[in-house]
């Protein structure tokens, strides 16, 4: 039997433990819905941090905000992205990162940073509506896109704006509310990583740039510095205050100052010169220096042994980015030798001014391609041209020439202009002045190469006109004389002829008288006559050979000298009624090249007074011709033992009429025509003489005549 | 002495006229000389003597400065109507100048003989009548 109490206590159990169960299993039910929950939550948690791994590695702060862009999506399992960065103060579009993800957003430029105007701005069909400073909300009037929105936006250092925002659809809007809570601070703490991300990353990459540019610039100083160093020309580098900080080589080798000797000096505190001379340029260098900017100007320095050289000095500020002056740069260029062959090149243009004006020479340049041309004030004068006139001096030259000397001058200037000649002289006429006045001129041009787009004719004139006259009435002179020279030559041909044929008469006549035998008065009276007839004969003569000599030139023949000191002694030797011997040195030709006739007659005077003063009453009278060829001469010496010449006449034997002897029948004129003949040939004659012993005669003739 | 020679004188001189003849004569007393102080003269007896196929002389003594014809042109005008009619004459120059240009004017005909001095001279005569 069984007890109803029993079975009652039984069912009452029974009906606890279903309660039990029951309440167990929605337990379980809750256990594991939140382990789903935390199942999902730790995805996330591995995603997130999946992402910071990879985000803490980038460099790019685009690849940064793409890769966040995605894991919004991706974490947070929303439909909707986007990220707006952009720089503070900039209206620079290309400054702005924008990336977007998700669906229903057709353009990412659709989504604008700008709030104030996105605000107004409908949307597809949704608006940013701004919470607060840092949240906005962006609504989205679509059944299907209704969602909330998350959203922050940050500031870094003042400069960057980013803004981060996210969004769910409405299909997925209910689960998207269950999760919310845990969401969004997920989202919170995600948008904090992201952010010191960011600024890590903007740290870096401004650290980066610093540390380029401080590259970059390095390079630029080392640059520069080797410039400054290789340079010829002095250069200092000075600190803001113009304390000196570096000095090249160069300013080293100018100045004789070493960088110890002048670090943290002022260069104006022991350079420059501080007189007079350079007051002008040190207020100017104050002046810029003060006002930090460049200036270029002329100062003397004085080195450190004492010695002042002339500089072109060049100051140039140097400022930093944020335009702070940092440094002053300046370059010294020597200038001392320039300045002085400048001055030199100055006092020789002045001189030659001076100069040419003193002279009255004319200098002139023309310019072919702008058929301009320049005087000097000479050519104002010879033109006679009005300095301050303002006319094309070239066509004024021109329109001067004479009509029949302007063609070949202008040839002339052509062939230079073309470059067939490089220097043209020439002589000309030229019609100047209101009163038409003839003038000549001499012309003397170059060509001139005077830069690599011009070139120039450079010339000088002079009036040559009185030249010219001098030079006419010389022509017209010389042709004169010439015709006097031959009307003389005929005058005394016919002189020679008329004098000496009566002579001659005579003395033919004499020998037709007969004079009877025994009547010795008249034999001796006769032979007087030919004497004197003989020495009248012979005086004109000599006249006649004196006056061609001096109007004879010089006529040049290969002739045997030998030969003919031979003929004249065999044609002379009657005078000497054969008794005196004769003997010449080389016995055997001697040719020479000379004036055959002139050295004829003088062997014929000297052969034939030793032969005629021969002394009387000896038999061992003589007459030697020696000859001899040396370099630039030869030598004819006649040597007689004969009378000899008294000391006090040796000098007077060569003038005219002069007669040292009384014992023969002389004219006077024999050695004044040797002299004179000699004298024609350049040659020289010397005597050398002992009255009662002898004469020694040496004619020296040069073997060749320069043209003259 | 087989033959008296004959002889041409040309000079414009007077005395000459008198004082060469004689002096030939003195030479040679038979001479036979004709003596003309005019030069053109001179060549037109030169002429008849050819065109009559006479016997040229046997010498021509010729002074060089004479009107109208010099002794060179009186020798020149000659040649170029006949070059061997005297070819057997003796041709002497006379003259009073000492101008060498004469001289070697002379030079360049070959029918001068010679270029002597004056005056005439009885010996200079006799050693030409010799040869």
């Amino acid at each position: 039997m069984f007890d109803d109490y029993k079975y009652v206590q039984l069912h009452q159990e029974y009906l606890e433990l279903q309660s039990r169960v029951t309440k167990f299993s929605s337990t379980q039910q809750e256990l594991i819905k939140t382990r789903d929950i935390l199942d999902q939550e730790l995805v996330r948690y591995k995603r997130l941090n999946e992402f910071f791994s990879k985000a803490i590695r980038i460099g790019d702060i685009e690849v940064l905000l793409r890769l966040t862009c995605e894991a919004v999506i991706d974490v947070f399992e929303l439909q909707i992205s986007y990220i707006s960065f952009h720089k503070v103060n900039s209206d620079d579009d290309e400054k702005e990162l924008v990336f977007c993800e998700g669906v229903g957003l057709p353009e990412k430029k659709l989504v604008h940073n700008d709030l104030e105007k996105l605000e107004s701005v409908n949307i597809y069909s949704g608006v940013f509506k701004q919470f607060d400073e840092d949240e906005i909300e962006l609504y989205i009037d679509d059944p299907y896109l209704s969602f909330v929105l998350l959203s922050k936006r940050f500031t870094f250092n003042g400069e960057f704006t980013l803004l981060i925002g996210a969004a769910v659809d409405g299909v997925h809007k209910e689960s998207y509310d269950v999760a919310v809570p845990t969401k969004i601070s997920l989202f919170s703490i995600f948008l904090q990583q992201v952010e010191a991300i960011i600024n890590n990353l903007l740290t870096l990459t401004k650290n980066k740039e610093q540390l380029l540019l401080i590259k970059q610039s390095e390079v630029e100083l080392q640059k520069l510095s080797l410039i400054a160093t290789s340079t010829n020309n002095a250069v200092i580098i000075t600190d803001a205050f113009g304390r000196i900080e570096w000095i090249n080589e160069a300013f080293t080798i100018l100045s004789g100052y070493k960088i110890e000797e002048v670090k943290g000096k002022k260069p104006k505190d022991f350079l420059q010169i501080n007189d007079k001379r350079t007051e002008k340029a040190r207020e100017m260098l104050s002046l810029s220096l003060s006002k930090k900017e460049f200036i270029e100007v002329n100062i003397i320095n004085r080195s450190k042994n004492g010695t002042e050289y002339t500089i072109t000095l060049q100051i140039t500020p140097v400022f930093d980015k944020n335009g702070e002056l940092i440094n002053f740069i300046a370059l010294q260029k020597d200038i001392t030798e320039e300045l002085r062959q400048r001055n030199e090149l100055e006092k020789m243009n002045f001189r030659l001014n001076e100069i040419t004006k003193g002279s009255k020479v004319g200098i002139w340049e023309f310019n072919p391609e702008k058929n301009e041309e320049i005087w000097n004030e000479v050519l104002y004068e010879l033109y006679e041209v009005d300095p301050l006139s303002d006319l094309n001096l070239h066509k004024v030259w021109r329109d001067s020439l004479h009509p029949d000397d302007t063609k070949s001058v202008l040839e002339g200037i052509q062939r230079l202009i073309k470059g067939e000649q490089k220097e043209n002289i020439s002589e000309y006429r030229v019609i100047v002045g209101p009163e038409k006045k003839l003038k000549h001129v001499r012309t003397i041009a170059f060509y001139e190469v005077y830069n690599e787009f011009e070139n120039r004719i450079l010339g000088s004139t002079t009036e040559i006109t009185e030249t010219k006259n001098h030079e006419r009435q010389l022509m017209l002179n010389n042709t004169e004389l010439k015709k006097i020279n031959s009307e003389l030559d005929q005058f005394v041909y016919s002189v020679s002829h008329d004098l000496r044929a009566p002579l001659l008469s005579v003395k033919g006549l004499l020998t037709l008288i007969h004079i009877p035998e025994g009547d010795v008065e008249s034999t001796q009276y006769m032979e007087l006559i030919y004497k004197s007839i003989d020495r009248l004969d012979d005086t004109v003569k000599e006249i006649l050979e004196y006056s061609r000599n001096a109007r004879k030139e010089i006529e040049l023949t290969d002739f045997d000298l030998h030969k003919l000191v031979s003929d004249v002694f065999s044609d002379l030797r009657h005078l000497s009624n054969n008794n005196v011997s004769f003997e010449t040195h080389p016995d055997g030709p001697f040719i020479i090249n000379h004036d055959k006739k002139r050295i004829e007659k003088v062997l014929y005077n000297l052969i034939g007074n030793g032969l005629k003063y021969r002394k009387v009453g000896v038999s061992d009278s003589f007459v030697h011709v020696k000859m001899e060829d040396l370099e630039d001469y030869f030598t004819i010496e006649v040597v007689d033992n004969g009378e000899g010449i008294a000391t006090e006449d040796q000098e007077k034997v060569f003038d005219m009429f002069y007669r040292a002897s009384v014992s023969s029948s002389g004219t006077g004129l024999g050695l004044y025509l040797c002299k004179e003949l000699i004298n024609k040939m350049k040659g020289e004659i010397r005597l050398n003489s002992r009255k009662g012993f002898g004469t020694q005669i040496k004619v020296t003739l040069p073997k060749s005549y320069s043209n003259e | 002495m087989s033959k008296a020679k004959r002889y041409l004188l040309v000079d414009d001189d007077d005395i000459i006229s008198i004082l060469h003849p004689a002096i030939i004569k003195r030479a040679e007393p038979e001479a036979d000389i004709e003596f003309f102080n005019d030069s053109v003269l001179a060549l037109n007896y030169l002429r008849e003597l050819r065109s009559s196929r006479s016997l040229p002389p046997d010498f021509i003594f010729l002074d060089i400065n004479m009107p109208f014809l010099g002794g060179f042109e009186f020798v020149s005008s000659f040649l170029e109507e006949d070059k061997k009619f005297l070819s057997n004459t003796k041709i002497i120059i006379l003259s009073s100048s000492i101008d060498s240009k004469d001289l070697d004017r002379a030079k360049t005909f070959p029918i001068i003989d010679d270029f002597i001095s004056k005056p005439l001279s009885i010996d200079y005569l006799k050693s030409l009548l010799k040869s």
